[in-house]
C-alpha cells in the first residue's frame, strides 16, 4: 500500500484525535497560566507590604521607616528569587525538612477538620476512671527531723532522742545539714527527692507524735517525729476538670491523627520492594 | 512546573476521607485547649509562708517542644502542655515511641519555644475570636468540607509566602503560637507547688556562631503580642532595645545567654556587633538585661577551657567543641567563649571605668527539643526527639554522617538551675534569678549554699544558725562584698548530694582577680573534701578513684561523702585588687549517659566519648571591688 493512502484511516483514529486534543490543551494551558513559564516576574503588592509593616509595628510598637520597610521588601525579594531558583533545580523535592513542614501543615488542617466538641462530663468521668492512676494525688506527710552523720554512735543518738522527748529544742540537738528541719504536707515524691528512697519508705511505717530513730537516709541518720499523714487520693472530677479535659483532648487529638493516617494510607498501594534484613545492622 | 490543580485534587481527596470520620458539623477546635475549658489557675488555698532564709528550688527554663520548628522537623510531637506535665513527673509519649517520665519532679519549668506566626489560622476556628467573623473564616468553617480544606490550604500557602489578606490586617487580630504558649504556661502554674513562666528563645547565630538568649517574663499580666525573632535581627543590642521597649510598656523580663562554647569567641567579645569597641553605655545595658548565664547544657559546658585554665584539672568537663554549622566546624577563638574568662574580662572593663558587662550569675539548663529536660544522667532521653530511642542516641540515626553522630554522642545530659527563693511562685523565683542567688548543676540536685563576708568566722559554718548569721552578716551567691577595712573576706560554703546521684568528692572555691598592674589571674582552692586526703606538694588534692563498674553501669558510696561544709578565708587577698569567687562542687565519678545506655541496650560502649564523669555544681560568683 502507498504511504499516502494510510493517512486517511489514520486521521480518523480516535487515538490521534485524543492526542491532538491533549496537545491543544497543553498549549492552551501554557498560554493561560503565565506562572507556568519560568518565573522572572516578582510582584510585591500593597497588601504584602502592609503585612510586613504590620508585623514590624506589632513587634516594635512603631511603624517601620521607609528605609526599614525597603530592607524588608528587599529581603523578601531575595528569598523569593533564591526560592524559585531552588525549586527550578528541584531542591524542594525529597527534602526531609520540607516534607516534615508540609506534613505539619496537613496535620494542622486535619486537626481542624476533625471537628470535635468540648468533652462532656460523662466523657471526662469515664476518662478519669480509666486513667485514675495518672490523676491520683500522692499522699502527704508532715514531720520534723534531727540529723546525725553516719559515724555518730547509737548511744549519742539515743541520748538526743531522750532529750527531744523531754522537750528540748530539736534545732540544738543534731548536726548541721542542708535538709529542712521539718516539712509540712510534703508529697511523698518530694520527700524521696530530698531524703532518698530508703528514708521515705521508712517514714510510712513510723508512729505519730513521738520521736523515733535512728532512721537511715542517703545522708546519715535521723531522729524523726511524724505529726500527720494524708493518704493518696483521687480528687473528684469537679476539682481537676481542667487537667482531665486537657489530657482527654490530647489523647483525642493523637487518636484522631492516627485514624487519619490510617484512612489516608488506604488510598495508597504501598510496595516495599526491599528485604529489611539485608539493610538492617547485623548483631 | 507549577501544578496548583493537582494540589487541590489531592487536598479534596484528603478532605473526603477525613469527612468520612465526621458524623456532624461542629466548630473546629484550636490546637491548644480551647479558651473555654482552661480553668483559672488553681489558687493555692494555703500558700506556705515565705521563708526569710530562702528555700532551694530546681528547674529549667530552656526547653523546646514540637512547636519549635527545628524540634518538629526532628520528629518531636510534644506540646508545651506535655512539657509541663513531664516536669511535674507525669509520663508523656516520647516522640520516638516509648513513654518518658522524670524520676523526681521539678519545681519550676519554662517552655522557651521559637514562636512562629501560625496562629491567625487557629483563631479563625475559635468561635470566641473576632477573626471567626471574617469572610475567610466562613470558608474555614464551611459545612462543605471541600471548601474548608481549600480555604485552609490557601491561607497556609499565602501565609508562608508572606502574603497577608487585607481582612487580617487589624493588629487586634494578630495572634500567634506565642499566645498559646503563654496559655499553656498559665494553665500549669500552681503557686506554691509548681511555677511556670512565659518566655521564648531568641536564636541569633550570625555565621553559625551561637549568640542565643532565652528571655523570661516575670508574670503574664503584661506581655507583648509578638516576640522578637532572630529573623528581625541577630544583634544583641537590638534585643536589649526591644526588651527596654517592653519594660516601658509594663513587662518585667531578662535574658539568659548560653553556649559561649559554640560562639567562636563572640558571646563575650569586647566589641559590639558591628565591630566597634564596647563602651560604658553598652556595658550598662548588657548588665541590666542579662543577670545570668547558662553555664552548662546539652550542647556542652562553657565554664572554662584547658587552654585558658591549664592548671585546672577539671577544666575539660563535657566539652562540646563545635559552632552551630551543619558541617561540624570547630571554633578557633577561646577568649570570648567561656564564662570564667568573661568574668575576668568583665572586671578588666570595670577597671577602665566603663562598668562590668559580664557580671553573670550561673544556672544550668538543658535545651532539650523534645519537651523533657532530661537532666537525670541515668534517664537521659536526648536533645532531639529521635534520641528518645536509646539505640539512636548511641549510634545515630541510620544514614547520618559520622561527624553528626559524633556531635550527638558528645551531647551532655541536661543541667539544672538551682534557685534560693522565699517561696515557689513566679515573682519569688524570678526575683531570685534577677539578684543572681542561683547556682548551676550538671544535672543532679546538688544543693549549694555560698556566702561571703568580712564579719563572719570560719567556724560559723558549723553553727545551727549558720544560714541566719550568714544572711545577716554577709552576702549570698550573686552578691557584692563591700570593702572591709583591709581584712580578708571569709567564705562559708555548704553542699549536699542528690540522693539519686553520687557522693560528693570536694568543694572548691575558684578565685579570679586583677593584680595592681591590671593583669588577670585565676586560682582554685580546695576547701572541703571527703576522707582524710591531704593537699600534695604540688598544691593539688589527690583525685578519688572511680567505683564505677562499666559492665553494669553502677557505682558505690564507698568513696566520697553526703555533705560537705567549710569556712575559708582568702590567704592571698589584697584589698586593692578586684576579685570574684565562686564555689564549685564535684561528685565522685559516676557513669555517663552513654554507659547507662550501652549496658541497658546490650550494645558496645562508645569509644570516643568518656564513659564516666564527675557531676558538679557552680554557685553564682560573689564580687569584690575596692571602692
Amino acid at each position: 500500500m502507498e504511504p499516502g493512502l494510510r493517512f486517511k484511516p489514520l486521521l480518523r483514529e480516535p487515538v490521534l484525535h485524543f492526542l491532538l486534543i491533549g496537545l491543544l490543551l497543553f498549549v492552551a494551558y501554557g498560554w493561560l497560566t503565565p506562572a507556568a513559564r519560568s518565573g522572572e516576574r516578582i510582584v510585591v503588592t500593597q497588601p504584602m507590604v502592609d503585612g510586613m509593616a504590620l508585623e514590624y509595628r506589632t513587634r516594635w510598637s512603631r511603624p517601620p521607616s521607609e528605609q526599614e520597610l525597603a530592607r524588608l521588601v528587599d529581603a523578601y525579594v531575595r528569598d523569593e528569587i533564591l526560592y524559585r531558583e531552588g525549586v527550578a533545580l528541584g531542591l524542594d523535592r525529597d527534602d526531609p525538612v520540607v516534607k516534615r513542614r508540609v506534613r505539619q501543615k496537613l496535620e494542622v488542617i486535619a486537626e481542624e477538620q476533625l471537628a470535635r466538641e468540648a468533652p462532656t462530663d460523662a466523657d471526662l468521668a469515664a476518662y478519669l476512671q480509666k486513667n485514675a492512676k495518672r490523676f491520683t494525688q500522692p499522699g502527704t506527710v508532715s514531720f520534723e527531723q534531727i540529723f546525725f552523720d553516719a559515724a555518730t554512735p547509737a548511744a549519742q543518738i539515743e541520748a538526743a532522742r531522750a532529750a527531744a522527748l523531754r522537750g528540748s529544742d530539736p534545732a540544738r540537738l543534731g548536726q548541721p545539714t542542708m535538709l529542712p528541719p521539718g516539712v509540712s504536707n510534703a508529697r511523698g515524691d518530694l520527700v524521696t527527692r530530698d531524703f532518698g528512697l530508703e528514708f521515705a519508705a521508712e517514714l510510712e511505717k513510723l508512729p505519730l507524735d513521738t520521736w523515733v530513730g535512728p532512721v537511715a537516709s542517703a545522708f546519715g541518720q535521723h531522729l524523726v517525729r511524724v505529726s500527720s499523714r494524708t493518704a493518696a487520693l483521687l480528687p473528684p472530677l469537679a476539682d481537676i476538670r481542667a487537667a482531665v479535659a486537657r489530657e482527654w483532648e490530647s489523647e483525642r487529638r493523637t487518636a484522631s491523627l492516627a485514624e487519619n493516617d490510617k484512612a489516608l494510607r488506604q488510598r495508597y498501594e504501598v510496595v516495599i520492594d526491599a528485604k529489611l534484613s539485608t539493610s538492617a545492622a547485623v548483631r | 512546573m507549577n501544578q496548583p490543580r493537582l494540589n487541590l485534587r489531592l487536598a479534596a481527596s484528603v478532605c473526603s476521607v477525613l469527612i468520612a470520620g465526621c458524623s456532624k458539623k461542629e466548630a473546629p477546635v484550636a490546637l491548644a485547649p480551647p479558651a473555654a475549658t482552661v480553668a483559672p489557675t488553681e489558687v493555692a488555698a494555703s500558700l506556705p509562708p515565705p521563708n526569710p532564709e530562702n528555700n532551694v528550688y530546681f528547674g529549667a527554663v530552656h526547653v523546646h517542644t514540637g512547636w519549635s520548628f527545628d524540634a518538629f522537623t526532628n520528629g518531636s510531637k510534644t506540646t508545651p502542655s506535655d512539657a509541663y506535665a513531664w516536669a511535674q513527673g507525669k509520663a508523656i509519649t516520647g516522640s520516638g515511641g516509648p513513654e518518658i517520665q522524670l524520676k523526681t519532679p521539678l519545681d519550676f519549668y519554662m517552655v522557651s519555644d521559637h514562636a512562629e506566626f501560625m496562629g491567625v489560622f487557629n483563631q479563625m476556628a475559635n468561635p470566641d475570636s473576632p477573626l471567626s467573623k471574617t469572610e475567610l473564616a466562613k470558608g474555614v468553617t464551611s459545612p462543605d468540607a471541600n471548601v474548608r480544606i481549600q480555604t485552609f490550604a490557601g491561607i497556609l500557602r499565602d501565609m508562608s509566602a508572606g502574603k497577608r489578606d487585607p481582612q487580617l490586617t487589624d493588629p487586634a487580630l494578630a495572634r500567634s503560637v506565642w499566645s498559646q504558649i503563654v496559655k499553656a504556661a498559665d494553665a500549669s502554674y500552681t503557686p506554691g507547688k509548681f511555677t511556670t513562666f512565659a518566655g521564648f528563645e531568641w536564636t541569633s547565630n550570625p555565621q553559625q556562631r551561637n549568640l542565643h538568649r532565652v528571655v523570661v517574663f516575670r508574670d503574664t499580666a503584661k506581655l507583648p503580642d509578638l516576640v522578637l525573632s532572630a529573623l528581625d535581627s541577630d544583634d544583641p543590642e537590638v534585643l536589649w532595645k526591644w526588651m527596654s521597649d517592653q519594660r516601658a510598656k509594663g513587662s518585667t523580663l531578662f535574658a539568659i545567654p548560653h553556649n559561649g562554647n559554640a560562639s567562636d569567641g563572640r558571646m563575650f567579645e569586647t566589641v559590639k556587633f558591628d565591630g566597634k569597641p564596647i563602651d560604658a553605655a553598652y556595658n550598662k545595658t548588657r548588665a541590666e538585661n542579662e543577670p545570668l548565664y547558662e553555664i552548662t547544657q546539652i550542647k556542652g559546658t562553657s565554664e572554662t577551657h584547658p587552654s585558658l585554665s591549664p592548671t585546672d584539672e577539671f577544666a575539660s568537663f563535657e566539652m562540646w567543641d563545635y559552632t552551630l554549622s551543619a558541617d561540624f566546624q570547630r571554633p578557633t577563638h577561646r577568649k570570648g567563649s567561656f564564662a570564667r574568662k568573661a568574668l575576668l574580662d568583665g572586671m578588666s572593663q570595670s577597671a577602665t571605668g566603663a562598668g562590668n558587662p559580664f557580671k553573670y550569675g550561673f544556672i544550668g539548663d538543658t535545651d532539650t527539643h523534645n519537651a523533657a529536660a532530661s537532666h537525670e544522667e541515668f534517664n537521659f532521653t536526648g536533645k532531639f526527639a529521635f534520641e528518645n530511642n536509646a539505640k539512636e542516641r548511641l549510634t545515630g540515626v541510620p544514614g547520618s554522617p559520622a561527624g553528626q553522630i559524633q556531635q550527638i554522642q558528645e551531647f551532655s545530659s541536661g543541667g539544672l538551675a538551682g534557685v534560693w527563693a522565699a517561696q515557689n511562685t513566679r515573682e519569688a523565683i524570678f526575683d531570685a534569678m534577677q539578684r543572681k542567688e542561683t547556682f548551676a548543676t550538671s544535672g543532679p540536685m546538688i544543693k549549694v549554699r555560698f556566702f561571703g563576708s568580712f564579719d563572719l568566722a570560719v567556724d560559723d559554718v558549723k553553727s545551727p544558725d549558720f544560714v541566719k548569721l550568714a544572711y545577716a552578716k554577709g552576702v549570698p551567691m550573686g552578691g557584692d562584698l563591700k570593702p572591709g577595712a583591709g581584712k580578708a573576706p571569709t567564705f562559708l560554703v555548704m553542699a549536699s548530694k542528690d540522693p539519686k546521684s553520687g557522693n560528693l568528692d570536694r568543694i572548691q572555691i575558684v578565685k579570679g582577680w586583677l593584680d595592681a598592674a591590671g593583669k588577670q589571674h585565676e586560682k582554685i582552692y580546695d576547701v572541703a573534701w571527703s576522707g582524710d586526703r591531704k593537699i600534695g606538694a604540688n598544691g593539688k588534692l589527690p583525685a578519688l578513684g572511680s567505683t564505677v563498674d562499666l559492665k553494669t553501669a553502677t557505682y558505690t558510696d564507698a568513696t566520697g561523702t553526703a555533705q560537705l561544709a567549710s569556712g575559708w578565708t582568702d590567704p592571698d587577698f589584697k584589698p586593692g585588687e578586684r576579685a570574684f569567687y565562686y564555689a564549685r562542687v564535684l561528685e565522685i565519678p559516676t557513669p555517663r549517659w552513654n554507659t547507662y545506655d550501652a549496658v541497658r541496650q546490650n550494645m558496645a560502649p562508645l569509644t570516643k566519648v568518656p564513659a564516666t564523669l564527675q557531676e558538679r555544681a557552680w554557685s553564682s560568683p560573689i564580687w569584690y571591688s575596692p571602692s
